[in-house]
């Protein structure tokens, strides 16, 4: 191939401008989500005097650019650890315990089929995609049934 | 009668042609020797963009090492897995997966890997624009 043909590539024009795009967007969304971080970490989520507590310092720049540093508030991947209908105890290996809330819309499946919450059994494996509820939980809309996901690092937590 | 061989050189000498160079010869060797000073500059240029197009691809592998391991510590496969398992679920409530892929998704280690293949696709094109100053028949054909 032509190295010169490299240079007035149109396919390669394209793919520098459309991967700039795509840089250009995930900084800025990042550079929102850090904001956001600022924001909620101010107004109450972690709760007052959280880090003065646990960890005496203010967190870091590092620690906000970390994608493990917040808690996912729209879904929820683990085991079930306990069961108390309407709610679901989960256990995700990154973010600690969550709380989801299902109710009459939530659709819950297993393989193909649709299935009820009373069918749910502690140990099993779920995704839900759902939205935070004011009280802490997260309001289920899908419940899917998973196999056991194999064994995988777990990421570092911050302080 | 014979004339004397000195008449004949006489004729011959004069009538020949000088043997000189031909008569664009200067201008091309100056065009030559400008073509050179240019060239240098863009060769230094070609090596540095060459060596800056290696390191970008060994940094594309690192990048894409290290985005590997984060996808797996991440719950982005499981989120990304219900389009195909729950198509019509996830179209339904499709701001809230939306939202889920997003808070899942490793962007730090998306934008490493965006930014060294960008690094190495502008690397090499710069490369490749100057390339003639180290190949001179690429010069001349594209000239």
């Amino acid at each position: 191939m032509d190295l010169k043909k490299i240079y007035s590539s149109k396919i390669v024009k394209v793919c520098v401008v459309v991967i700039g795009a795509m840089i250009y967007g995930l900084v800025i969304f990042k550079l929102g989500m850090v904001a956001g971080y600022d924001k909620a970490d101010f107004s109450h989520s972690l709760g007052e005097n959280y880090r003065d507590i646990f960890t005496n310092q203010p967190p870091s720049l590092g620690e906000k650019i970390n994608d493990n540093s917040f808690t996912d508030a729209n879904g929820a991947s683990g085991k079930i650890i306990k069961i108390n209908d309407p709610l679901l105890y989960i256990e995700e290996p990154n973010d600690g315990e969550k709380v989801v809330s299902t109710d009459q819309t939530t659709t819950i499946r297993m393989f193909r089929e649709q299935i009820p919450f009373s069918r749910l059994k502690t140990d099993e494996f779920v995704v839900v995609v759902g939205d935070p509820d004011g009280d802490g939980t997260i309001g289920a809309k899908l419940i899917r049934v998973v196999p056991p996901p194999p064994q995988r690092p777990a990421a570092p937590k911050t302080k | 009668m014979i004339k004397p061989m000195n008449d004949n050189w006489q004729k011959i000498i004069l009538s020949a042609k000088p043997a000189g160079a031909p008569q664009d010869l200067l201008p091309r060797v100056l065009a030559r020797v400008n073509e050179e000073k240019a060239a240098g500059p863009l060769r230094l240029k070609f090596f540095i963009y060459s060596a800056l197009t290696v390191l970008s691809a060994v940094s594309i592998v690192f990048a894409v090492i290290v985005a590997k391991s984060e996808f797996a510590k991440s719950d982005f496969p499981a989120f990304l897995a219900l389009v195909w398992t729950d198509s019509s679920v996830v179209f339904a409530y499709w701001k809230s997966y939306l939202a889920s892929l997003a808070e899942t998704l490793p962007i730090t280690s998306v934008i490493l890997v965006l930014a060294a293949v960008f690094a190495f696709v502008n690397f090499i094109r710069m490369a490749a624009k100057n390339v003639g100053a180290v190949h001179p028949h690429i010069r001349r054909k594209t000239a």
